[in-house]
C-alpha cells in the first residue's frame, strides 16, 4: 500500500516536470513550425555553432532521418532548411 | 487435498500476519490514496477544459436557428405544391439526419456577432507578452519562431496600410492572424492558463495589432 502511494506521489511530482520542454523538443517544434516534417517531435545529433556576427546555426536530425539546419539570425529571425 | 479444507494446516508468514493484524483497513491510507488520485486527475484533466468547448446552449441555439433558415429558403424558391411538399419532406429528413450547410452558415453568422458582443475582455497586452516570454511550455527557438511570424504579420499589416489597401486584405490578414494564434495556443499545451487567456483575448490582440503603426 505504501509503495503504491509512493508511486502515485512520484507521478504527481513528475507531471509538472514533464511539461517543461527539452532542447530537442524545442528544435523539433521550430522545424515543424516552419512547415517541415519531423515526426516524434524530437531530434537527435544536435550540433550548434555561432559565427562572428551572432548568427546561430543548429543542425539536427529528426527520427525519420531528415537532417535540418535551423538558422537564427542576430536579430532573432528563424529559418529552417533541409540538408538531405 | 485443498488447504482450505483443513484450515489448521495453513501457516501464515510474517507479512501475512501483519496484514491480518487489524481486521479493518487503515482509514488514513485510504484517504491519502483518494486525495492523491484526485490530485493526479485534476492535474491531468484541468477543470477549465470544459469551458473552452462548445456548450450545450450553443448547440441548442444552432438547431433553433436552422428551422427559420430552411423555411425562408423554401419560401423564396416559390415552387409548385408538389415540389414544396418534396422540399418539406426533405426538410424533415435533413432536420433528423444532419443540419443543412446554408442553415449552419446562417446560424454561425447570427452567433458570431453575439459572441463578439460577449467578448469584451479586458486584457493587459504587456502582461500577456511577458507571460508568453516567460512560459516554460515552449522553448527559446519556438518563441523566436513565433516572434518572427508575429513581426511578419505586423509588417504585412503596415505595408497594406501604407498602400491604403488594408480593407481589401483584411480578411486574408485576419485568417493569417487566426492561424498564428491557433498555432500558439496549440503549442502552449503545457501552460493551459496562458493558452486560454490568449484565445479568449484574441479580439483584443487583433485590435491592438491593427492599432500598431510603423
Amino acid at each position: 500500500m505504501k509503495r503504491f502511494l509512493l508511486v502515485l506521489l512520484a507521478m504527481v511530482f513528475m507531471i509538472p516536470a514533464a511539461q517543461a520542454v527539452t532542447r530537442a523538443e524545442d528544435i523539433a517544434t521550430t522545424i515543424i513550425l516552419r512547415g517541415h516534417a519531423c515526426p516524434g517531435r524530437t531530434v537527435s545529433n544536435v550540433s550548434e555553432s555561432v559565427d562572428a556576427s551572432g548568427n546561430k546555426t543548429i543542425q539536427a536530425t529528426c527520427p525519420n532521418g531528415a537532417r535540418y539546419q535551423v538558422n537564427v539570425s542576430a536579430s532573432g529571425r528563424v529559418s529552417v532548411q533541409r540538408l538531405n | 487435498m485443498f488447504a482450505s479444507a483443513k484450515p489448521e494446516i495453513i501457516v501464515y508468514n510474517k507479512p501475512m500476519k501483519d496484514m491480518h493484524a487489524t481486521g479493518y483497513p487503515n482509514v488514513v491510507d485510504i484517504i491519502v490514496a483518494v486525495l492523491t488520485c484526485l490530485v493526479v486527475l485534476i492535474l491531468a484533466f484541468p477543470l477549465y477544459a470544459d469551458a473552452q468547448g462548445c456548450t450545450k446552449a450553443d448547440k441548442v441555439e444552432v438547431s433553433k436557428v436552422n428551422v427559420p433558415a430552411v423555411k425562408m429558403k423554401a419560401a423564396k424558391t416559390k415552387q409548385p405544391e408538389k415540389q414544396a411538399r418534396a422540399v418539406k419532406a426533405e426538410k424533415k429528413s435533413v432536420k433528423k439526419v444532419a443540419p443543412a450547410a446554408p442553415a449552419v452558415a446562417g446560424a454561425v453568422e447570427k452567433i458570431k456577432p453575439e459572441k463578439a458582443k460577449e467578448e469584451p475582455v479586458a486584457v493587459d497586452m504587456e502582461t500577456l507578452k511577458k507571460r508568453l516570454k516567460e512560459t516554460d511550455a515552449i522553448g527559446v527557438f519556438t518563441k523566436l519562431a513565433i516572434r518572427s511570424d508575429i513581426v511578419d504579420l505586423v509588417d504585412e499589416i503596415n505595408r497594406h496600410r501604407k498602400q491604403s489597401r488594408l480593407e481589401m486584405k483584411m480578411a486574408n490578414l485576419r485568417a493569417s492572424f487566426d492561424g498564428l494564434l491557433l498555432k500558439i495556443v496549440a503549442l502552449l499545451e503545457g501552460d493551459p492558463v496562458l493558452s486560454r487567456d490568449l484565445y479568449v483575448s484574441r479580439e483584443s490582440i487583433w485590435k491592438s495589432l491593427l492599432e500598431v503603426k510603423a
